[in-house]
Order: structure tokens, then C-alpha cells, then sequence
């Protein structure tokens, strides 16, 4: 791994994965869950929700990080575009240069557009000898 | 049933409601089945997972809802892990409202606590309210 660049977390988005998420959030608008009418709304289709991509950076943060270096973690997100069935999404971030514990944190498609789009600041975390401790 | 939440009855600074739960083996094997990757430290739950379950607190508190919101941005801080089987109260809120340029900007502010009244995580849902 590029020291400089967070562990990658790849999800493949399928109408069974989006039903599962439906489920976990008791989240069942038919933007997600009802193709036909999907297809009816200015969007032409399902679109996942946004928060299963959101896990991904999170989960993307503590496999490049620990959880128990990120306590006090801000992260702030804009959901920029949507998911489609189909869809391959990856997380990932990469540190902001001369911004200690400044990150730029994002989900891209498979054909490497930004999803979500934002950032993660460690600068509230406990921190070993003045900078956050990076694992692996 | 209760009257739709609509953009006027939201009250910036008051507290809208809360929800409390503990999650579950059934929606942990969800969890694991759909990110298998994500391997807990023993005895936590994946830090990921305050994600929904802010969003199963957003669901239950801030209801009904008119069709058509759209969540544009979310501000997020994790504060501590949550334990397996601990109790989580997601309190939610209303922090402030905005017209702008004819949409209809909602904020709401989430605080998550566990037992003892420990702060798990506390975060920002930045909403375009559809009526």
C-alpha cells in the first residue's frame, strides 16, 4: 500500500445487495427497492441508498487506520452522485498534503466517477509522537 | 396516523425524538453477509454499523415523511466502539432550517449513546425536504 492512500473496499451492487440494506435500515422507499416505479421518477431507475456507500469509507478508514486510533474522527460527505444496479463501488482516501490529519475520502464507480466526495479529519483522535498512527 | 412531516413543522433546536435498540444476531449475519471484509476488533461491533443505525433511528423518529427528500450530505464523528449486545439511544433533532433558492434545506443533528450514557457517535443530516 502507498503509505499515502487508505486500503481500498470494493462492493458489487445488485438488487439482492440493495433489498439487504433495505432491511438492515428499515429503509423501503421504492427509489430502492420498486423498479417499476423507479423507472417512473426523474432518476430512470433504482438507485442504492446512499449510506451503503457511506459504510464503505468507514470501513475503509478503520482497515487503513485501527479503530482504536480514530475515536474523535469527523467525517463530512456529500452524496454527489447516485449508485445503479450494476454498479461497482470502491472506497478509498488519501491523505491531504501539508494538512495534518487531513484526508480527502471518497466511493467512485466502476468507471472511477466520484459517488460520494468528502473528508475525514483525524486531528481529534489520540495521536502517538504527533501524528495519527497508520496501521498495516 | 400522524400528520406528514412537512418543512413547517420542523422547529430548529428542538428535539424531535429517539430511538433505542440493541443490534441484533439476525442483523449482524445482514451485516456479514453483505461485508464480509468487515472483521470487528471481539467483543465490538464493525464501526461502520452506526451507520445504519443512525439511519433506523432517522426512520423510525423523523416519521412519516412526505416522499421525495433527498439526503445531500452527512457529517459524521465516531466517538467510541459500541459493544456487542449494547443498548444504543439515537436522539435526533432538529438544529436548523434553510430556504434556499427555493429548496428546502433541512438539519438535523444525531447524538448516539450507550450504556452509562457513554457518546458512541454524533453526526449532521443535511436534507433537501420535498414539501
Amino acid at each position: 500500500m502507498n503509505d499515502a492512500q487508505f486500503k481500498d473496499v470494493t462492493l458489487n451492487v445488485d438488487q439482492a445487495v440493495i433489498l439487504a440494506y433495505a432491511e438492515m435500515t428499515d429503509d423501503f422507499n421504492p427509489i430502492h427497492v420498486d423498479p417499476v416505479f423507479a423507472a417512473t421518477t426523474p432518476l430512470g431507475g433504482v438507485i442504492a441508498h446512499g449510506t451503503m456507500s457511506l459504510n464503505l469509507i468507514w470501513q475503509s478508514i478503520s482497515a487503513t487506520f485501527g479503530e482504536d486510533a480514530i475515536g474523535g474522527a469527523l467525517l463530512d460527505v456529500k452524496f454527489v452522485r447516485p449508485v445503479r444496479i450494476g454498479d461497482t463501488v470502491r472506497a478509498g482516501g488519501s491523505a491531504v498534503p501539508a494538512a495534518d490529519g487531513r484526508h480527502a475520502v471518497w466511493v467512485k464507480n466502476q468507471d472511477g466517477v466520484e459517488v460520494i466526495s468528502g473528508t475525514l479529519d483525524l486531528q481529534g483522535c489520540a495521536k502517538e509522537g504527533g501524528k495519527v498512527s497508520r496501521k498495516g | 396516523m400522524a400528520d406528514i412531516l412537512t418543512f413547517d413543522r420542523f422547529v430548529p433546536g428542538s428535539t424531535i425524538g429517539s430511538a433505542s435498540e440493541a443490534v441484533g444476531e439476525e442483523a449482524l449475519a445482514r451485516w456479514r453477509k453483505m461485508y464480509p471484509w468487515d472483521q470487528p476488533v471481539p467483543g465490538r461491533l464493525p464501526i461502520a454499523i452506526c451507520v445504519p443505525l443512525m439511519m433506523r433511528a432517522y426512520m423510525k423518529v423523523v416519521a412519516p415523511r412526505p416522499p421525495g427528500n433527498i439526503h445531500a450530505r452527512q457529517e459524521f464523528t465516531f466517538v467510541a466502539p459500541i459493544s456487542e449486545g449494547e443498548n444504543v439511544t439515537t436522539e435526533i433533532s432538529c438544529l436548523n432550517k434553510e430556504l434556499r433558492r427555493e429548496r428546502r434545506y433541512l438539519f438535523l443533528a444525531v447524538r448516539s449513546t450507550g450504556e452509562g450514557g457513554r457518546v458512541l457517535f454524533t453526526g449532521r443530516m443535511d436534507m433537501i425536504w420535498a414539501v
